[in-house]
């Protein structure tokens, strides 16, 4: 029997943007499905039309095969669906059995006690028959049991939930508050909720997404066993390899349209990703060879100390080079972060430094990055010739002239100008070419402004360049429009604000600002984290463009597939100390996985 | 300060925390559904126009029939009546019309105190002062012979009352079920709206509810502490914009709140009862707004989770907002 049937629901948003259009299929129970797609195809629109967060235009929503109207959170309950969102909604001063018990009404608490008096009931009655008197301690114990599921009772609520765990192979402590929890945790008290609510359908919109492969192992499992319990599974996902492991039925959905859905076993992920995009797509990742590499930027033994005391990087040494990419891996908090937050200059570091090659062998100097007393000071000690290659001295000039001579390109580097960052401001090392494209795990918290549009977003960037008093919009506008084409960011236009488009949408609007200012360093961390797959090949295929006109490109990836594809070389980060700098043509992805881990083993 | 003085002292004090229980605890439940409802004080004017109303119209409906029910029942409605009128207001603008709060609190004292001195004006100096006298004759419980009668039991219904109603909102905040949600609609509207909670709904009446307490403090002032005499200026400078600073120094607990509020009433007091030039007085008057800056000082170097602010406060929240 079908769980849920979906019948020609469509749901708009505004006029322009279609999120459902005229979607029909049903949920078998008792299943494991993943809903596949891409970003903005519309899976997470859906779900909440589901769940009752979004109210469709039209169409009819079947739960166990009767129609039902479902307005709200709370009539989803009724009907037994759960969904676990991408943000958890959590109440961080709350114990977790204080987020268990918010929002149950007087009926949900006369279902629990009808719950347990169908458990209780019969243990009583055996009792009973068994010669017990009705006073008997344990009897009474069962009655005060039934009698406090149905009142609201924190000491009841919390040992129900311990029970709950128990069942499914969870791990919570009913009496922690959740802003002392892991993002796993939070993870396994949302489902727990769900569970405790009776809940027989299960949606988890990207659940794996925050999770460390450990944490999605166990995530898996429990699911495993939810099923075994009876009970519909239903993921949100774009990561293919996790739908082939977990799900039986995968339904795929495209540009808001049901795509097709086909068992899991008679598929793979060639197959799922040419339904997903609705074209072919050639899943390889080039790689050129490097060309003109040259010795851009040296990290000399630098620590990084966290405020708590803990090392968060331990006398790292490398160097990065330009025109190719160098590959960062590690397991998540092994010190990326704080790794490519020195380089920008944003966060201290002690014991070596960071040294710039600004390339700038037989260029011109130029008042931009250098005074007239600055130039003055470094041609004296031999920084630069004339046109005629000879040496150049003009120390002893008078500024006004010296200033002609700059403007006229008459005093030129002999070789690459040496630049220590370690006394440099972040906007001094942006303004010399060194650009970090940052994608944390909140994608807003650093580099974008949720509730500007993204022109203005872009003026972040430029608002130093005006003149005068004014800032000109041309620009950031012009420059927002291409990023928008080129890219294929979903918005209805450059004046949308940034905050209301999807999450890869997002990500493409940041990395797209920092590499249109034609970076000499390029550093992207996370840059494909919550992508679909097309859009993750758009941002490999912008790296690559950035390798191939000479930047630098430092990129902290999670997927070792990926990493041993697109780098020229791989640092491998271990606790903080880098473990080793290897060739991915050279060595197997077990290797670096080894060496990933080596740091731990050598504490042991 | 003689002994009588200081007996006399603590006593006022008391009655002057009674007004700040009030109007902070009805902040309190306010604040935690989200709601920073920066009109408490055209609020509180609003509940003693309210009160004044309503004595007023007892005593003349009833050819001053000093019946201690109705000279209590009848202030005690209209205030309360009044009052959550702001508080409804407050709501219209942030849940319906989603309003910056701050802007609509600020422009409700503003409207508030307006509103209250020109009806008040209105009104004959003469009847407002029988109004507090009546108020004053019949709700005194008169057992203080010794200290400790003239201190603890010679207070008025009123004041008894606002610790009442702060214990019953402690104990509704933290301990019920509905506190619970209360909370959460404070804390992240968000999560409790996925958990089924309405939260407009939840907005509204905390709000109107808190306003309605609130009032309270507003009559309790001019009919009770003030025995009838109306100054707007001098009664928004020290209760009204104290009561929200008695919230932060509270934090956010009305049970922490009734203590406080005699460590208001007494840097309220104090200057009457100390011979001092008028410089003096007015660095007295300072008094309560150090203390709150030191208590902000010292939770937020704690800085711990339980003793900030709700998480949500001030924010208005849409569903289908991102």
């Amino acid at each position: 029997m079908d769980a849920i049937r979906f019948e020609n629901i469509t749901k708009t948003f505004g006029k322009k943007v279609v999120a459902s259009n005229n979607v029909s299929f049903s949920i078998e129970k008792g299943k494991i499905y993943s809903l596949l797609g891409e970003n903005g195809s519309g899976k997470t629109s859906l779900m909440n039309v589901l769940v009752g967060i979004y109210k469709q235009d039209s169409g009819k929503i079947y739960v166990n095969g009767e129609e039902v109207e479902i307005n709200s959170p709370k009539d989803a309950y009724k009907y037994r669906i759960g969904m676990i969102h991408q943000h958890f909604k959590l109440v961080n001063v709350f114990t977790a059995t204080e987020n268990v018990l918010l929002g149950l009404t007087r009926s949900d608490y006369k279902q629990f006690a009808k719950d347990q008096e169908d458990i209780n009931g019969p243990l009583i009655q055996n009792l009973l028959d068994q010669g017990a008197s009705k006073n008997d301690k344990e009897v009474k114990r069962l009655r005060k049991e039934i009698k406090d599921a149905g009142r609201f009772n924190i000491k009841s609520a919390a040992r129900r939930i311990t029970a709950i765990c128990d069942k499914y192979g969870f791990q919570i402590d009913p009496y922690q508050k959740v802003y002392d929890m892991s993002v796993s945790q939070k993870q396994t008290l949302e489902i727990v909720k769900s569970l405790y609510r009776g809940t027989d359908i299960l949606i988890l919109d990207e659940p794996t997404a925050v999770l460390t492969p450990q944490e999605t192992k166990q995530l898996f499992n429990v699911l495993r066993n939810m099923r075994a319990n009876g009970k519909t599974v239903i993921i949100i996902t774009h990561k293919l390899n996790e739908v082939m492991e977990i799900s039986d039925k995968v339904v795929v959905l495209r540009k808001g349209e049901y795509a097709g859905e086909v068992e899991t076993k008679n598929t793979n992920e060639k197959e799922l990703t040419n339904l997903m995009v609705g074209r072919k797509v050639d899943l390889q990742i080039k790689r050129s060879t490097p060309k003109n590499v040259e010795n851009r930027l040296f990290i000399n033994n630098i620590s990084v100390t966290n405020i708590d005391g803990t090392v968060a990087l331990d006398n790292a040494s490398f160097v990065l080079r330009s025109g190719e990419i160098l590959g960062v891996a590690g397991i998540s908090g092994s010190g990326q972060k704080e790794l490519l937050e020195a380089i920008a200059g944003l966060r201290r570091y002690h014991g070596g430094d960071i040294i710039f090659h600004n390339p700038k062998k037989e260029k011109p100097v130029t008042l931009f990055h250098h005074s007239i007393a600055k130039i003055k000071r470094m041609s004296k000690e031999g920084f630069f010739h004339d046109k005629n290659g000879n040496k150049l001295d003009v120390s002893n000039t008078p500024n006004k002239i010296v200033e002609e001579m700059v403007k006229n390109e008459e005093i030129i580097f002999y070789d690459d100008e040496i630049i220590d960052l370690k006394d440099k401001k972040p906007i001094e090392i942006r303004n010399l070419g060194i650009k970090l494209s940052f994608v944390p795990e909140d994608r807003l918290g650093m580099g974008l402004v949720g509730s500007m549009d993204i022109v203005d977003n872009m003026m972040l960037r430029s608002y130093r360049k005006g003149k005068g008093l004014f800032f000109s919009r041309e620009k950031p506008q012009q420059l927002a429009e291409e990023i928008v084409d080129e890219l294929e960011v979903v918005t209805p236009n450059i004046h949308t604000k940034v905050g209301k488009l999807s999450g890869g949408n997002i990500q493409k609007i940041l990395v797209g600002r920092e590499i249109s200012s034609s970076p000499k360093v390029f550093m992207a961390a996370y840059p494909v984290r919550g992508l679909d797959i097309n859009s993750s090949y758009l941002i490999y295929d912008l790296l690559n463009q950035q390798k191939e006109r000479g930047t630098a490109v430092l990129f902290v990836g999670e997927d070792l597939d990926v990493l041993m594809a697109l780098s020229d070389r791989i640092l491998v980060l271990s606790q903080g100390k880098v473990a080793g700098i290897v060739d991915p043509r050279q060595v197997s992805k077990e290797d670096v996985g080894l060496l990933m881990t080596k740091g731990g083993h050598n504490n042991d | 300060m003689t002994w009588t003085l200081f007996v006399a002292f603590l006593a006022k004090t008391i009655k002057a925390a009674s007004i700040y229980i009030f109007g902070s605890t009805g902040e309190i439940v306010t604040e935690k559904s989200g709601h920073l409802n920066m009109g408490i004080p055209g609020i509180m004017f609003m509940g003693a126009l309210g009160g004044i109303l309503g004595e007023n119209i007892w005593l003349t409906a009833s050819g001053n029939n000093l019946n201690p029910f109705m000279i209590l029942f009848m202030p005690i409605i209209f205030a309360m009546l009044f009052a959550a009128l702001g508080g409804l207001l407050f709501s219209f603008f942030t849940v319906t019309l989603r309003c910056n709060h701050n802007v609509t609190g600020l422009t409700l004292t503003t409207f508030g105190v307006g509103l209250s001195s020109y009806f008040i004006g209105l009104i004959k100096n003469d009847s407002i002062s029988k109004a507090g006298l009546a108020m004053q004759s019949m709700v005194k419980f008169d057992w203080g012979d010794n200290w400790f009668g003239s201190i603890f039991l010679s207070q008025s219904f009123l004041t008894y009352f606002a610790i009442v109603v702060a214990i019953a909102a402690s104990l509704i905040i933290s301990r019920t079920k509905l506190g619970l949600n209360l909370r959460a609609c404070g804390e992240n509207p968000a999560a409790a709206d996925a958990a089924g909670i309405n939260v407009d709904r939840y907005r509204y009446l905390a709000t109107i509810i808190g306003a309605a307490i609130a009032g309270l403090g507003g009559m309790a002032l001019e009919l009770d502490l003030l025995k009838g005499f109306y100054n707007a200026k001098d009664a928004v400078d020290s209760f009204g914009w104290l009561c929200l600073s008695l919230v932060i120094f509270s934090m956010w607990k009305p049970s922490i709140c009734i203590g406080a509020s005699f460590i208001f009433g007494a840097a309220q007091q104090l200057k009457y009862y100390l011979e001092l030039s008028s410089a003096q007085q007015q660095i007295f008057s300072l008094l309560p707004y150090v203390l709150t800056i030191l208590v902000l000082i010292i939770t937020s170097v704690f800085n711990h989770k339980n003793t900030q602010a709700p998480a949500g406060l001030g924010v208005t929240y849409f569903r289908e907002d991102r």
